[in-house]
């Protein structure tokens, strides 16, 4: 019976990974993975970038809508959704998604295992949030000004603006009037920061590989700061050589 | 460094604040302490193993690991000496300096500290630039413009929201600024002169009306109105019986206007009735003084500026106008009182402590003296003697005309002055 145990062990990680020929993911990959692919704890396990574009996709529709209001209450309740969908929302709002996103590159840079191209990427990845996460502090203040307003040509003028961040933090904007979103980091909204992670994945040598979920739901820290799978006990790549 | 550790330092005679001590190389933990000699790492370490309440040698581990990148590992150490220091006031305060001195410098360091910081002035930034106009968005256009500095489009965005609010004093004063940082803007222009037009509408209907609102509004320092304006506010004020406020007020209006007696008049009961509640507020005083001159009472206005000047010596204002006065009341008393013989009104000009007075009472004494009247005229030496200072020598004249009455004048004796044995009186 233990023998067995020990087998099915070792079995399960092997078996995914494709038998013993195919080495698993590097951690750093996992890790990237989390941001793009998977993650255990969003809603229906969509990784953190994927969830970020969709909360920016749900926070635009809600400030369209606020526009389309035309009332001062069902203007203050859209807008009220936007910097919920931004800034509020459980488990992870737009903002909350994206620096979750930012974590896990962090993680990928600061594994043994991660390439030069992935250290890199990471500081420009940290870079490329700063927009969304200024707008988030934007619509949230913004927000609680027209909760506060009291005509609805007020409330529609702060609106406008909460539109205006809205789609910047799907769309990204041109800031500098040089006529190209994203010539500058602050520019960026979700699709150019998606942009930017996909050019990181598509340098990456050897070449990423879309991770599986198994793998990015069985890596765990130990109190060492050292990674590994969870129910293998393996040390990413090393364990497997 | 926070407060509370920078007294604390100040106390213990150490030296706070690591942004300063990391411009030049040096102990950075606790600069002025005597730490321990160890030299590395690895024998700080031992030390501290053998006796892990060794503060000298925790300060000198700091250092170390400081000098090689690792604040983080220096915070450590710190706060591993601090969980064991209880009841140990002196190490504790040591050891929390030095924790506080070296997380200043990891914040300094820190890239993650430094992007909040860039970002929150990004947002402060775009945040007072953008269509709010609520106290957290003026807020925001304050701290941006201490982040930035003189910033055209900051002062415009303030204005504008000034402006919003119904505020045109303060929107002239950002959008002024504005204006010059940004010469051609139109737009700045365009609100500059709409605030221009709004504040002059509240002043028409601020000393047209009771509405005190659109005096508060309307006033702004350095206008041409502003003393009219201000002392329309204090009308209003008091009419609310908001003496307080209306004094506050007419002080100022007074700052503009000190000799308008008109001015003055109302002042005068306000400032009476604050100074029986605040005694030595030198402001008061100077301002009751000021008030008493601009209506011609030379005398009070000079014994109230010498309680200005008592209260504050170093209030040069004061001190000029005292002179002044004093001038004022020389001119007087020579017309007067010198000039005549009539020491009616010598006498009522006395006023105690001034350096005339001895100077009047010698006159008075002449007087009496040339009138014969002998008792009256000593009467009058012995006050003089008495008031006398040894640097206002006594009028000539009195002891001649008393001996000429028949009487042998008696030398003047001063306060103060020096005796024959070189001893005082």
């Amino acid at each position: 019976m233990r023998g067995f145990v020990l087998l099915a062990v070792l079995a399960v990680p092997v078996g995914l990974a494709g038998g013993c020929a195919h080495r698993p993911p590097t951690i750093a990959h996992v890790h990237l993975g989390h941001a793009i692919t998977a993650a255990h704890d969003t809603p229906d396990q969509v990784g953190y970038m994927t969830l970020a574009e969709e909360q920016a996709q749900a926070a635009l529709a809600s400030a369209e809508a606020a526009l389309a209001e035309t009332s001062l209450d069902g203007l203050k309740r859209r807008v009220a959704e936007v910097d919920q969908v931004t800034n509020r929302l459980r488990p992870y709002p737009l903002v909350g998604a994206v620096q979750e996103a930012a974590s896990h590159i962090e993680y990928a840079a600061l594994s043994e295992d991660a390439s030069e191209n992935v250290r890199a990427g990471q500081r420009q990845f940290a870079q490329g949030i700063e927009g969304v996460l200024t707008r988030g502090t934007l619509i949230e203040s913004y927000a609680r000004d027209v909760a506060a307003a009291t005509s609805e040509e007020e409330a529609r003028a702060l609106a406008e603006e909460v539109h205006s961040l809205a789609r910047a933090n799907l769309h990204g904007e041109d800031v500098d009037g040089d006529g190209t979103i994203g010539s500058d980091p602050a520019e960026y909204g979700v699709r150019q920061i998606r942009g930017d992670l996909d050019a990181l994945i598509g340098r990456e040598d050897p070449a990423y590989v879309t991770v599986d979920r198994w793998y990015l739901f069985n890596l765990i820290r130990l109190p060492s700061g050292e990674w590994i799978f969870a129910r293998s006990r393996s040390r990413g790549t090393d364990a497997y050589q | 460094m926070n407060r509370r550790s920078a007294i604390a330092a100040a106390c213990l005679g150490l030296i706070a604040s690591a942004g300063a001590v990391a411009a030049e190389p040096g102990p950075v933990c606790a600069p002025g302490y005597a730490a321990a000699e160890c030299g590395s790492t690895e024998r700080c370490e031992a030390v501290l193993e053998q006796d892990p309440y060794d503060v000298p040698a925790r300060i000198a581990l700091c250092d170390a690991l400081v000098e090689q990148g690792s604040l983080l590992d220096a915070m450590v150490v710190l706060r591993q000496g601090l969980d064991g220091c209880a009841g140990r006031s002196y190490a504790c305060s040591v050891l929390q300096i030095a924790l506080s001195n070296v997380e200043e410098l990891a914040e300094k360091d820190a890239p993650d500290l430094r992007a909040d910081r860039r970002r929150d002035q990004a947002f402060k930034r775009q945040y007072c630039l953008g269509p709010s106009a609520s106290d957290e968005s003026i807020q925001a256009c304050n701290e941006a413009l201490l982040s930035f500095g003189e910033d055209g489009a900051l002062y415009q965005a303030l204005g504008a929201k000034y402006q919003r609010r119904g505020q045109p004093a303060q929107a002239l004063q950002n959008l002024r600024r504005a204006v010059a940082l940004l010469p051609d803007s139109d737009e700045a222009r365009r609100l500059l002169d709409e605030a221009e037009a709004a504040r002059l509408e509240l002043a028409d209907a601020c000393l047209a009306s009771q509405d005190l609102d659109a005096c508060n509004a309307a006033t702004l320092a350095g206008e041409p109105d502003e003393l009219r304006l201000q002392r329309r506010r204090a009308e209003l004020l008091q009419h609310q019986g908001r003496r307080d406020a209306a004094l506050q007020a007419l002080l100022t209006a007074q700052s503009l206007a000190p000799d308008d007696s008109d001015l003055a008049r109302g002042l005068l009961p306000l400032v009476d009735d604050a100074l029986e509640t605040r005694p030595d507020d030198p402001e008061l005083a100077a301002a009751r003084a000021a008030a008493l001159a601009a209506v011609g009472e030379v005398d009070p206005a000079i014994l109230a500026y010498r309680r200005t000047l008592a209260l504050n010596p170093a209030d040069e204002e004061a001190s000029r106008r005292l002179l002044a006065l004093r001038e004022q009341r020389r001119e007087r008393l020579e017309r007067l009182c010198f000039a005549t013989q009539d020491i009616d009104v010598c006498r009522q000009s006395i006023l105690p402590g001034e350096p005339d007075e001895q100077r009047i009472l010698a006159h008075v004494a002449a007087v009496e003296a040339a009138e014969q009247r002998r008792a009256e005229a000593e009467q009058a030496l012995t006050e003089a003697a008495e008031a006398a200072e040894p640097s206002s020598p006594p009028e000539a004249g009195a002891e001649p005309a008393l001996a000429a009455a028949g009487s042998t004048a008696r030398p003047l004796r001063f306060r103060n002055a020096p005796a024959a044995d070189g001893s005082t009186h």
